[in-house]
């Protein structure tokens, strides 16, 4: 559904991603793991236009996107989140969502727009807070806001860079089940970073690695656990030869 | 018109004027760079300098460098209190660079009415002793004053750059200005760095101010003439570089200089705009990359 | 706060009291100064589509309103026609103008944005003072009306009136539509904006344009108010930078703060003007400015809401 073909993006000197090819398929959780600096944010921007690659090319349902605004990108079915969630803030949580409703669904009327927000803010358990100013919200609901948000334009994939950062426990936990949720109910495909081990663990089907902005592995997650090039990109080659990395991750 | 003498006339003159557009501009740009605070009343504090060196020669007969005496530590205590008071307050607006653009205008107005109330709108001229006498460089005419004044905007510029590379709180200043969270890490106070950063911006252009009376008349609207071309300076050498808005001063200057030569005045005008303009649409991070 | 079905009586009355005011032959001054209260309503609240809404400040906005009283007295002087036709193609003219320099200068962000547009305003002002088909630094006299002044200002001041509640209303509807929310968007966050499918750099020109269509209506009608027009008074920077004090003072995120700020900060500037000398006049005026972003930063009406908001 979403493929990537040798994707190199260069930043003057600076090599952020190198000859990447990657597949997400229809209705997976694909994960996309590596070191900070790795290259993950900047393989998302390039998905989703914000990013313009030197060479290669991003295929969403066998069309081209590569040269795509991020508008267009959006119009055509993939939404993302940001690592720093940015809620709109001086707009309600209600707002939020039913701006994207709007614009992502085609709608003309406010007012139908917020009454599918509504619904949307049900289904990530925000409905409460629909009221409340997007500023004024504690960490994890500005993490669901920016997951609701990014839901209500009605797409196809959803790329989401880091949700779990700076969540507890418990938190992560419920954020586990609302992407399965969004995948079971809403027969969403999910590309996700994440930094979160044991979350990322458990949540996809399939784990990508790439370190230095070079693809390292991809795999199901128990293999990529124990593949030692990921080890190594970690924790460094004392450890790859080990293979100690199922105690760390 | 194409007399080469006339062409070399134009070119000396220009870089003249370009002196004080560098001095000028590097305090617009550190302010705008540093602090993210676009002072459209700097080149009115610089005429308030200019003010004060001419009632300093003209009461007392003290020559204009020397009033810097005065206006250098009068204009640096006043930008540490407009930085704690006026800009302090509003770090926190959404868009603190066009907040601050609105709220120096406001002070710009204030201050060019107070000099128009204290001194009209007469023009003054600076006339010192040497103010007649002029040096030849072959045919070339250089006056003495103007000479003085591009003098003092290098020396201007050259104590705003050991400032920053050769002082602590210089350092800290540049500090501030590219990593302001590492900064704060570092134990650097901001407020105080920043304070004193503007009160030196405040400082240039107050010396700016006597360099420009060296060689032109002035009065208090004359702020909105220079200000145009701090704009200019400052967008063509990159918002903050120091290095960059001095040479972009220079450059201006020449450019100015010598289209006089060529150009109708009102034309000039209309060029710098559209310059400015045509920059801003096509590289508006300016000429010299930081 | 009044009930909505309150607010929309008190509304009625008073358009009606300003509507018929003319009728019962007030002072010309105080018909005057209403008139011009109307222009900067029209002025603050077209500008706040592309200012309070979208966030992109434009520092130059004079520029339309010039424009508009050049092409209606142009249309006037060569073609004979009547301003109040002519200031229809006014608008259109200062749209299309916006939609031609909007399309690149949308592409800076914050004071870049508005020292392009401040060139723009004053690029214009240039070109027009050194044209001597426009009329040059004379001037352009245009015919005066063969109507006694009292009734010639009446007509005028209805014209304003309706073209003022035209501007609100347009402002108003905005808000309330897909067209706004998608400007709040922009102004937050462009980017993610963009997540949300939002044309952003398509939005952006509309609202630019539409900002410029009803000063350059207003410009038209004005250049035959006035009878003389030359580009120091239509292409005056000191306008450009006094709408985006009136509508940010007043709150640039509604439709009301451009009506509120224009409304008081006219009658201060009027008072200050009467009785006050005016260099001091203008050193208060200088200070308004400062105090505006210092001390009401997101305009009064946001203001008065948080007090009520702080002391309930």
């Amino acid at each position: 559904m979403l493929q990537g073909i040798k994707i190199t993006k260069r930043f003057g000197g600076l090599i952020a991603l190198s000859n990447i090819d990657f597949e997400v398929e229809k209705g997976s959780i694909v994960g996309l793991i590596g070191p900070n600096g790795s290259g993950k944010t900047t393989l998302f921007n390039v998905i989703s236009g914000f990013l313009r690659p030197e060479e290669g090319h991003v295929f969403f349902n066998g069309r081209e996107i590569t040269a795509l605004k991020p508008y267009q990108i959006a119009r055509l079915g993939i939404a993302r989140t940001f690592q720093i969630v940015r809620p709109l803030r001086e707009m309600t949580v209600l707002d939020n969502v039913a701006t994207g409703i709007l614009y992502g669904e085609g709608k003309d009327h406010l007012e139908e727009a917020r009454r599918e927000a509504l619904e949307l803010l049900r289904f990530t358990s925000l409905d409460l807070q629909k009221n409340i100013h997007a500023g004024h919200l504690r960490l994890a609901d500005r993490k669901r806001l920016e997951m609701t948000r990014a839901l209500g334009i009605r797409p196809q994939v959803l790329l989401l860079d880091e949700v779990f950062a700076g969540l507890n426990q418990r938190e992560i936990g419920d954020a586990i089940g609302l992407i399965f949720r969004i995948r079971k109910e809403m027969g969403i495909t999910i590309f996700m970073v994440e930094h979160v081990m044991k979350a990322i663990m458990k949540a996809c089907d399939r784990i990508i690695a790439i370190h230095f902005g070079i693809k390292v592995a991809d795999d199901i997650p128990s293999h990529v656990a124990n593949d030692p090039k990921v080890i190594e990109a970690y924790l460094g080659t004392e450890y790859a030869e080990n293979g100690v990395a199922e105690r760390f991750l | 018109m194409f007399n080469p003498i006339v062409i070399l006339q134009s070119i000396v003159s220009g870089i003249l004027m370009g002196g004080i557009f560098a001095l000028l501009g590097v305090g617009f740009s550190l302010s705008w760079g540093v602090m993210k605070v676009i002072n459209i009343a700097h080149a009115a504090f610089g005429i308030l300098a200019a003010y004060i060196a001419y009632w300093g020669l003209t009461l007392y007969g003290i020559d204009p460098i020397l009033s810097l005496g005065l206006s250098l530590p009068l204009l640096f205590l006043t930008g540490l209190m407009i930085h704690r008071f006026l800009i302090q307050p509003i770090t926190r607006a959404r868009e603190i660079v066009v907040a601050s653009m609105i709220l120096t205008f406001g002070l710009a107005v204030v201050l060019e009415n107070i000099m128009l109330f204290a001194w009209s709108a007469d023009e003054r001229l600076i006339t010192t002793p040497y103010s007649s006498q002029s040096i030849f460089l072959g045919e070339i005419i250089v006056k003495i004053s103007s000479l003085l004044g591009f003098v003092l905007s290098i020396f201007g510029i050259g104590a705003i750059y050991l400032f920053l590379y050769h002082t602590h709180t210089g350092k800290a200043v540049r500090a501030t200005w590219q990593e302001p969270e590492g900064a704060a890490l570092q134990g650097i106070d901001l407020e105080r760095v920043s304070m004193i950063a503007f009160g030196l911006a405040i400082a240039s252009a107050g010396a700016g101010g006597v360099a420009m009376a060296y060689m032109y008349s002035f009065n208090p609207p004359a702020h909105n003439f220079w200000l145009i071309f701090l704009f200019l300076v400052v967008i063509v050498g990159g918002v903050g570089s120091i290095f960059g808005s001095a040479i972009a001063g220079l450059l201006i200057g020449l450019i100015t200089g010598v289209s006089g030569a060529f150009f109708p005045f009102q034309w000039i005008n209309v060029l710098l705009f559209g310059l400015l303009m045509g920059i801003l649409l096509v590289k508006p991070e300016g000429l010299f990359k930081r | 706060m009044m009930s909505a079905r309150v607010q929309r009586i008190s509304t009625l009355f008073l358009l009606c009291f300003l509507a018929l005011l003319p009728l019962v032959k007030p002072p010309v001054y105080f018909i005057s100064f209403l008139f011009m209260i109307f222009l900067y309503i029209i002025l603050a609240e077209s500008w706040n589509l592309i200012g309070g809404f979208t966030g992109y400040l434009s520092f130059g906005h004079v520029a339309f309103f010039g424009i508009g009283t050049y092409t209606s007295a142009m249309l006037f002087q060569k073609l004979g026609l009547s301003p109040f036709i002519g200031a229809v193609p006014a608008g259109m003219v200062s749209a299309v103008v916006a939609g031609v320099i909007g399309y690149p200068c949308l592409r800076l962000r914050g004071p870049y944005f508005a020292v392009v547009t401040l060139c723009f305003a004053f690029i214009m002002d240039l070109i027009v003072k050194n044209w001597s088909f426009l009329g040059g630094s004379e001037g352009v006299h245009l015919k005066l009306v063969r109507m006694e002044i009292q009734s010639s200002r009446s007509i005028f001041y209805e014209v304003f009136l309706g073209l003022a509640v035209m501007a609100v209303l347009l402002v108003r509807w905005v808000q309330r539509s897909k067209f706004g929310a998608g400007l709040a968007a922009i102004h937050e966050d462009e980017d993610v904006a963009q997540t949300l499918c939002i044309h952003t750099a398509g939005l952006k020109l509309k609202a630019f344009v539409l900002s410029a269509f009803f000063p350059g209506v207003a410009g038209g009608i004005y250049a035959y108010y006035i009878s003389y027009i030359h580009p120091d008074v239509v292409f005056d920077f000191n306008i450009s930078i006094l709408i985006v004090l009136m509508a940010l003072f007043g709150g640039g995120s509604s439709w009301t703060g451009p009506l509120i700020g224009a409304s008081l900060l006219s009658i201060v500037n009027e008072l200050l003007s009467t009785f006050i000398k005016p260099e001091i006049a203008r050193i208060i005026y200088g200070a308004m400015f400062i105090g505006v972003i210092l001390f009401v930063p997101n305009g009064i009406v946001a203001f008065i809401r948080k007090r009520e908001r702080v002391s309930s």
